[in-house]
């Protein structure tokens, strides 16, 4: 519209500080020309005190432009009012325009009005199915919930708690919050946690059968156990017997060995031991315990189940342990061990197939517990128990017990070790015991051979413990060699035997034969030796009772070395390594006392007949040739006595109480010429004695055939005393005896005081007849003068 | 019978003495039966307890005044003070451990030793509840009591089995020995009333009794 611009109009300076305005002007020019911030230069017209020189300029200014806008305005007025015309040509237009618009608004209702009623209508319908599909779905939730509730009921009914419980975790999880009742809502979150509740308390009155139930499983689940373990080692015992006998057969005929190697039968075992499944009649039911252990692991609550599990197990053990004071613990402890060994065999199904519920540790506390409560029952049992067989009969079944656990692996090292202890109180028991049966034995004893009429009497009394002198059966009726004294005592030894080896075996030694002799030493050596040598010392009642404990004393002898063969052969021992090892005859005091018996009554008994020493005519004018008559008498009956002993007694034990008997008879030879009874006596007389000696001798000489040996020489030895004496007082030069050498050789038994005393007795004929003329002086003969100087020198040298 | 009447009224007072070895459950079977209550800590009884609760026998009410006592010995000293007047008495053993009922004879003679012939005598095995953990079988007791001639009964205090029951019974039976004395003045005193066995009930008889409302709380 502005054709041009009018040149713009310079202001003239006031007069002034010409240079530092000049300067300012300047600036501000630059300033305004290059359309910079001008308050710096307001600010300062103002700090420096020279703002009425500012607002002059400005007003001066100001006024300029304004002459500037009225020529503007003057110039565009014929525009402006160009403008106005255009404008009123502008509203009659719009006008027109509006009337249209209305007429198109009128129309367009007019034709949307029916589209609108469907749009509505449209609206309604889609919210009622928009509302039905929600209603759909709920039901459709509930349809599954209630399917799923109905399951859980179904599995609750059907007692399937883990199912049940599996339908009431998936309701709790996906259905719970998707349910859009409140009520229902409300109902399951009430009634999950009384189902859980109910499917617990369900649980665990089952496990309280199972509890109750189990306790009587295991009584008869230990008596089956250890009813196993006691038929295996039935078994083991039979194979042990046919073994020792065919060994017997080897020892006895070497040719004749045959030996058989027997297949153990594997059907009578069952494979894993008694509880495992497809074991029939011996399984066991762990279905409850384990059921409701998952049950209680599917509830969370797995570590309150296993802890009430082991408190109760450990209760029922407990009450396991209280032994009845009323009922003898002899009738008791088969109830009670058997209790004990149920609950281990349960306990170690629990812990391999219960899958976790109890650790190993655990069972083996339980079982540390159950150790020491049994050890503690036995000790006070064994303590108060007076019988051996009570000891034998706990003994068995504690072992048989042992076993049975130790194959589950239990061990039972502290049981056996009780017993272990308890073994010399047993057999001190039963050391008592047989010191009284082998009293009643012994006191029996009526000293007489034992007859017997049957060859099953002699297998008993006499093979059975191996006896016999040949191995050739007797004919019968058969007269035994001892009395009934001899089978009583060896019945009760070999019984002693087999009770000792009972209570050792399968106690936990193995080589127990050293404690077995030691134990049967101490029963020969201390109980029969002394029973029968209080026997010997005050029952025997003459010759022949002596001679018969003589005789069983022989037999006896013989028994001991098959007791010992026996306690071997049942401990297991080779009989070759017991009869390397020879040993000292147990029962040697008595046998010494028999024989000492013996040897003193027969003494005594020739006592008797040599009283008839004293009718010696000791002055007589002719020696007797055929001896005195107490020799003959004393010979007589030493005749009878071996004929009688011969049949009886070996030969050893004749020889050795002949031997005593001649020693005796020696003694008093020689007692009777040194005592006071006889005065004096001449050669005759001697001679006379010389001949009894020499009857003596030959009767020893006709034993001859008696002794194995043939050794004559011990009998004639124990005659020598008596005949020293008398070769001596015959001799011609009886000085010799004071020559040391000849001394030793011949006359070594003699002793010097009864040598003086014999020898002055000694009377020549010559000495009575010169008695009467004392006083005349005689010629004395050479032996006479010898006589003397060995009756002077013998007399000086004492 | 006893002339102090001013705050209960009863028509008869009757004694009875609970026995038996420690830790059978005796003061649980008393507070059981006049509190309902049960405590499962196992405290000693010190001395002597006693506890009253009045039950309805043929429209008589009868108060028991029932006297606790300790099992142990070095409380035996009360033994004659405890035992006088008393005209029933429940021996009471444990069924988990036998040495309390093989005790029960022991306890049975002292008894007879201190009071009157006719005095009843209830054998109660306690702790019915531990079936797994049962140490006397039920026929065992069930043949001492006939032996005996006792009543019996297994109760279990913490389960409330039966021991309103043996309470009821034992009152009961007081009440009809009193009652026959009082008619037969003169007639056979010394007579003992023959022993019944009691069949053991379950616990819908506990329930049964407490519904039927014969008891009074």
């Amino acid at each position: 519209m502005l054709s041009s611009k009018p040149p713009r109009r310079k202001v003239v300076p006031a007069n002034g500080d010409d240079s530092a305005d000049k300067l300012d002007q300047l600036l501000l020019s630059s300033a305004i020309s290059n359309n910079e911030d001008l308050g710096p230069f307001i600010r300062k017209a103002f700090t420096s005190g020279k703002p009425e020189t500012l607002h002059h300029h400005l007003r001066h200014f100001a006024r300029s432009k304004e002459s500037e806008i009225e020529e503007v305005c003057k110039a565009h007025y014929q525009d402006f009012i160009l403008a106005v015309d255009d404008l009123r040509s502008l509203l009659s237009d719009v006008d027109s325009l509006k009337s249209s618009l209305s007429d198109s608004n009128s129309r367009l209702q007019h034709v949307a009005r029916p589209l609108l009623s469907s749009l509505d209508a449209f609206v309604e319908t889609r919210n009622v199915s928009k509302n039905v599909n929600l209603a759909i779905d709920s039901v459709r939730t509930c349809v599954k919930l209630m399917e799923v509730c109905t399951r859980a009921n179904r599995h609750l009914a059907d007692d399937n708690f883990y199912m049940a419980l599996k339908c009431v975790d998936a309701i709790e999880r996906e259905y719970l919050d998707q349910t859009a009742s409140s009520t229902l809502r409300r109902m399951l979150e009430k009634k999950i946690p009384e189902i859980r509740s109910y499917i617990e308390r369900k649980v665990n009155k089952e496990f309280g059968d199972w509890l109750v139930e189990i306790r009587v499983v295991s009584r008869n689940l230990g008596q089956l156990a250890i009813g196993q373990a006691s038929a295996a080692r039935q078994r083991e015992e039979d194979l042990r017997i046919k073994q020792r006998q065919a060994e017997e057969q080897s020892r006895l005929s070497v040719r004749d060995c045959i030996y058989a190697l027997e297949e153990e039968d594997e059907d009578g075992i069952i494979a894993g031991g008694i509880g495992e499944d497809g074991g029939g009649a011996a399984g066991f039911d762990l279905t409850s315990l384990c059921r409701a252990y998952h049950i209680h692991q599917t509830l969370g609550l797995e570590d309150r189940f296993k802890q009430y599990y082991f408190e109760n197990r450990k209760l029922q053990l407990t009450s396991d342990f209280q032994v009845s004071s009323m009922t003898p613990f002899l009738e008791s402890h088969q109830t009670f061990f058997a209790q004990i060994a149920g609950f281990f065999v349960v306990e170690d199904r629990v812990l391999r197939a219960g899958g976790g519920l109890i650790s190993k540790m655990e069972v083996e506390n339980l079982w540390d517990i159950a150790v020491s409560k049994m050890c503690s029952v036995l000790e006070d049992q064994f303590s108060r128990m007076q019988t051996a067989n009570h000891l034998l009969l706990i003994k068995d079944y504690v072992s048989l017990l042992g076993v049975t656990l130790r194959r589950y692996g239990y061990p039972i090292d502290a049981l056996l070790d009780v017993l272990s202890k308890h073994r010399d109180k047993y057999h001190e028991l039963l050391l008592s015991d047989c010191r009284k049966l082998i009293a009643e034995a012994v006191a029996a004893d009526k000293f007489e051979q034992m007859l017997m009429k049957k060859e099953y009497e002699y297998s008993m009394n006499v093979l059975s413990f191996q006896i016999q002198t040949s191995d050739i059966i007797p004919a019968f009726p058969y007269v035994a060699p001892f009395s009934s004294t001899v089978p009583d005592c060896c019945r009760i030894v070999r019984s002693f035997i087999e009770d000792s080896v009972s209570f050792m075996s399968y106690g936990g030694q193995l080589e127990f034969y050293e404690v077995v002799k030691k134990y049967l030493d101490r029963l020969l050596s201390e109980v029969l030796d002394e029973a029968l040598v209080k026997l010997i010392n005050t029952s025997i009642n003459g010759v022949s009772q002596a001679m018969q404990m003589a005789a069983n004393m022989a037999v006896l002898e013989r028994a001991c070395d098959f007791f010992f063969r026996h306690a071997a052969q049942l401990s297991g021992v080779p009989l070759r390594m017991v009869e390397r090892s020879r040993r000292n005859f147990p029962l040697r005091k008595a046998r010494d006392a028999a024989e000492e018996m013996l040897s003193g009554l027969l003494k005594a008994k020739v006592d008797g007949f040599m009283t008839l020493i004293e009718n010696v005519n000791w002055m007589g004018d002719e020696a007797p040739q055929s001896g005195n008559e107490y020799v003959n008498e004393v010979i007589i009956y030493l005749e009878i006595l071996v004929s009688t002993a011969q049949q009886i007694l070996p030969s050893q034990v004749l020889k050795r109480v002949l031997q005593e008997v001649f020693a005796h008879i020696s003694e008093k030879i020689v007692g009777t010429l040194v005592s006071d009874s006889v005065k004096r006596f001449n050669v005759n007389a001697i001679t006379g004695i010389e001949v009894d000696i020499r009857l003596l001798e030959s009767f020893a000489d006709n034993q001859a055939s008696l002794f194995s040996d043939g050794d004559v020489d011990v009998l004639r030895a124990s005659l020598a005393g008596s005949k020293q004496l008398i070769n001596l007082l015959l001799s011609n030069h009886p000085e010799n005896f004071l020559n040391p050498v000849i001394r030793e050789r011949s006359y070594n038994t003699l002793d010097h005081k009864k040598v003086v005393i014999v020898s002055e007795k000694l009377r020549d004929p010559s000495d009575r007849l010169f008695g009467t003329f004392g006083s005349r002086g005689a010629r004395q003969n050479p032996k006479r003068k010898s006589l003397d100087t060995l009756i002077k020198r013998l007399r000086d040298v004492s | 019978m006893g002339a102090y009447r001013a705050d209960d009224d009863y028509d008869y007072l009757f004694k009875v003495v609970l026995i038996g070895d420690s830790g059978v459950g005796k003061s649980n079977l008393l507070s059981r039966f006049t509190k309902n209550e049960f405590s499962l800590e196992s405290k000693s009884t010190i001395g002597v307890e006693f506890a009253t609760r009045s039950i309805h026998v043929d429209d008589k009410i009868v108060k028991a005044q029932i006297w606790d006592t300790a099992g142990q010995e070095r409380y035996r000293a009360i033994t004659s003070a405890y035992y006088r007047g008393a005209v029933g008495a429940l021996l009471v053993y444990d069924v988990t451990r036998h040495v309390t009922f093989e005790n029960v004879e022991r306890w049975l003679k002292e008894l007879r030793d201190h009071t009157d012939a006719n005095i009843v005598i209830m054998l109660v095995g306690n702790k019915a509840d531990l079936r797994h953990l049962r140490a006397v079988s039920t026929d065992d007791a069930k043949a001492f009591a006939e032996r005996e001639n006792t009543f019996f009964m297994e109760t279990s205090a913490l389960e409330s089995l039966n021991v309103d029951n043996a309470f009821t019974e034992v009152l009961t039976q007081i009440y009809r020995v009193v009652s026959r004395k009082t008619l037969e003045i003169g007639d056979d005193p010394a007579a003992l009333p023959k022993g019944q066995t009691i069949n053991v009930g379950s616990r819908d008889d506990v329930s049964a009794v407490k519904k039927s409302g014969c008891c009074s709380a």
